[in-house]
């Protein structure tokens, strides 16, 4: 396999917190890979430490990344800047206050293209034209000298991608980029991350509590609950072949609204996990135990191992569901139907 | 750019409308409070002559409009303003413009010398305090700034006087220029500088801190905001970050206390100039007032309204400039 980012066992520890407990995912050129969790799971600072640019009070506690060969955690703040903005990027859940609110959008793009690459303030302006062409803002060489309060929110998160792609990153981090957005404008943005993600065959990392968006844009899944992955499979494979192995991943997958809604809420509530995500805070068990309903004694004690599930499936779980379904000794009542 | 130039015009022309009825109640309001201090010019150059008698007095009082009405001094005087005169002085026995003339360079060299050390310095500290906050460089300076913020600008230039002047003879300790030097060129700018020196250090010193303080708290404030992580996430050296994304934004708060200290600074100016010698305005003030000469005090407290409202005008244009979402109206 061919991997551009790998995370070996990373830890993060905020004050206080663990936020990120152990994680190892591997990142191929060119593919998508969607991070999927809820509020708090740790999504933001796994990325954050990949880009090694967490706040000053978090610490890694353990763990590798190995960028293009290189392993981030031994570099020197200055050879990490060299790769910031460079060779990976990242875009941020909040387009209203990403950008600089007294700096004009085309400066802010020049700024990191300058910051990379030896190119004169003129021939800076016409590269940030055309990175604003290319993430489709209308009249570009005008709104070259707008501030971010001139612009919608989806012009302006547009403006962070063009940011983002300036110097042709091979991998992208796009932490939530459509949660702040409104429905249409969301798939226009996603759209357009793909889009640029072929034309310049980069790799994506794509952050989201929504599955919707994860069927419709990954190649691969990587979910996270309470700082842990406890699955990782292809998308195809969750949605359209065997499913999920991991009970939180069912459970994630009944509780999206399907297509056929109204039918839905005329004949069933909408389901849900029991329980919050802080129940397990602190136990040494899998800390999806105390709201699994299929958890036995053993998951109280200690955490499950990510272990292979079946070809490329990876998943966390002491009892790891097959066909979608919990295995037997957990009875078939709650059998999910999947398609 | 032609529509900037007319956002600025119709800015100027808006600080026009709303400076003439100011300044018009300013100088009334002044005029009837200096009715209530007791005695008037002609009493203190008869106490001073030591040798008056009522009729030199009543003599005296006619020749400077002393004997009539309140309203008829008040309408005399506004009517001196009509033709762009400033009234005439008893006891400089000249026209109170040409004494202002001569001692406005001074006071307002002195402001801006001070208001722009202040600034400069005060934004420096801050944004080191900032930088390393809660270590020993933030700790030592927040020292140093509460020293200067509860110490008073006369003692600073006093104890100023006393090290540089005195011990070391560095510096010159009075006066805005060496007397009967009669230099040229650059030899004169440097004269005039070194004698700026010390009464700058003294009138700087206490906003120096506020500056300090602001500009820490402000860049702390903007250092929490996400386009902070989006800057460091382009790759930018942490200083650049904190120069061209927090620094910038901090600038606006700063400027707006900036502006509103020019008028504070005129009353400051008094204290220092008197210890320094320099021959301001606002020496020429209080002089005035000990000898109830005041048509000059008028004439000083209108260029000092005239001053303050062109310093805000030009803080709301910066403003405009700093921050782009600032429409000028």
């Amino acid at each position: 396999m061919n991997a551009i980012m790998e995370a070996t066992n990373l830890t993060v520890a905020f004050p206080g917190t663990v936020a990120v407990q152990g994680v190892t995912l591997s990142i191929q050129a060119g593919e998508t890979l969607a991070l999927v969790g809820e509020s708090g799971s740790g999504k933001s600072a796994t990325a954050l430490a990949l880009m090694r640019l967490l706040p000053a009070s978090a610490r890694i506690l353990s763990g590798r990344v190995r960028f293009e060969g290189t392993d981030l955690m031994g570099q020197p703040a200055a050879a990490l800047r060299r790769l910031r903005g460079k060779r990976i990027s990242m875009i941020f859940q909040e387009p209203m206050t990403s950008l600089n609110p007294v700096m004009s959008i085309g400066g802010q793009i020049a700024e990191v293209l300058r910051q990379h690459e030896s190119l004169s303030r003129k021939q800076a302006r016409d590269r940030a034209v055309d990175l604003l062409a290319l993430v489709r803002i209308p009249d570009p060489a005008r709104r070259y000298d707008e501030f971010p309060h001139n612009l919608s929110g989806g012009m302006r998160q547009r403006v962070m991608i063009a940011m983002a792609v300036a110097c042709n990153p091979r991998l992208l981090i796009a932490d939530e980029p459509t949660t702040a957005l409104d429905v249409t404008i969301q798939a226009q943005i996603l759209e357009l991350l793909d889009g640029l993600r072929r034309q310049l065959s980069m790799a994506v990392l794509l952050i989201t509590h929504d599955l919707g968006v994860v069927a419709q844009w990954a190649d691969r899944v990587a979910v996270m609950y309470a700082g842990r992955i406890v699955e990782q499979t292809t998308a195809a494979r969750l949605f359209q072949g065997g499913g999920p192995a991991h009970p939180y991943t069912r459970g994630l997958l009944v509780s999206t609204i399907a297509l056929d809604a109204g039918k839905h809420y005329r004949h069933a509530r909408l389901h849900e996990i029991p329980g919050t995500i802080a129940d397990a805070a602190g136990a040494p068990g899998c800390a999806f135990a105390p709201r699994c309903p299929g958890a036995h004694s053993d998951c109280l004690h200690r955490p499950p191992p990510l272990e292979e599930v079946g070809p490329g499936h990876l998943a966390a779980c002491f009892a790891p569901l097959s066909n979608g379904r919990l295995s037997s000794s957990h009875g078939d009542d709650d059998a999910l139907a999947l398609g | 750019m032609s529509e900037r130039l007319h956002r600025v015009g119709r800015c100027l022309r808006r600080v026009v409308f709303q400076a003439v009825p100011t300044i018009l109640g300013m100088v009334i309001l002044n005029f009837l409070f200096l009715q209530l201090v007791p005695g008037d010019a002609a009493d203190v150059l008869a106490g001073e002559s030591g040798s008056a008698t009522a009729e030199t007095m009543a003599q005296l009082r006619g020749r400077f409009g002393l004997d009539q009405s309140v309203a008829g001094q008040l309408l005399a005087y506004l009517d001196n303003l009509a033709h762009f005169s400033l009234g005439y002085s008893p006891r400089y026995n000249a026209p109170v413009l040409d004494l202002i003339l001569a001692r406005l360079p001074g006071t307002l060299i002195l402001m801006f010398g001070a208001l722009g050390t202040a600034f400069i310095v005060g934004l420096i500290i801050g944004a080191i305090m900032s930088a390393w906050a809660g270590k020993w460089a933030d700790r030592v300076l927040s020292v140093v700034a509460l020293l200067l913020y509860s110490t008073p600008g006369f003692w600073i230039g006093l104890m100023a006087i006393v090290l540089f002047s005195v011990h070391l003879g560095w510096l010159p300790a009075g006066s805005d220029a060496t007397i009967g030097a009669h230099l040229h060129g650059l030899d004169f700018l440097f004269d005039r500088l070194r004698h700026l020196i010390l009464p700058t250090i003294a009138l700087a010193s206490f906003f120096v801190a506020i500056y300090a303080r602001l500009t820490r708290a402000a860049m702390l404030e903007v250092n929490r905001q996400d386009f902070v992580r989006t800057a460091m996430a382009k790759g930018l050296h942490p200083w650049r970050v904190q120069i061209s994304h927090i620094l910038r934004n901090a600038l606006i708060p700063i400027t707006t206390v900036a502006g509103i200290h020019l008028g504070n600074l005129l009353g400051g100016a008094v204290v220092v100039e008197t210890v320094f010698g320099w021959p301001g305005m606002g020496r020429l003030a209080l002089e005035a007032v000990m000898a109830r000469d005041f048509h000059v005090l008028l004439g000083v407290l209108l260029l000092a309204s005239f001053v303050v409202i062109i310093a805000n005008a030009l803080i709301d244009l910066l403003h405009a400039w700093l921050d782009p979402r600032i429409e000028v109206r």
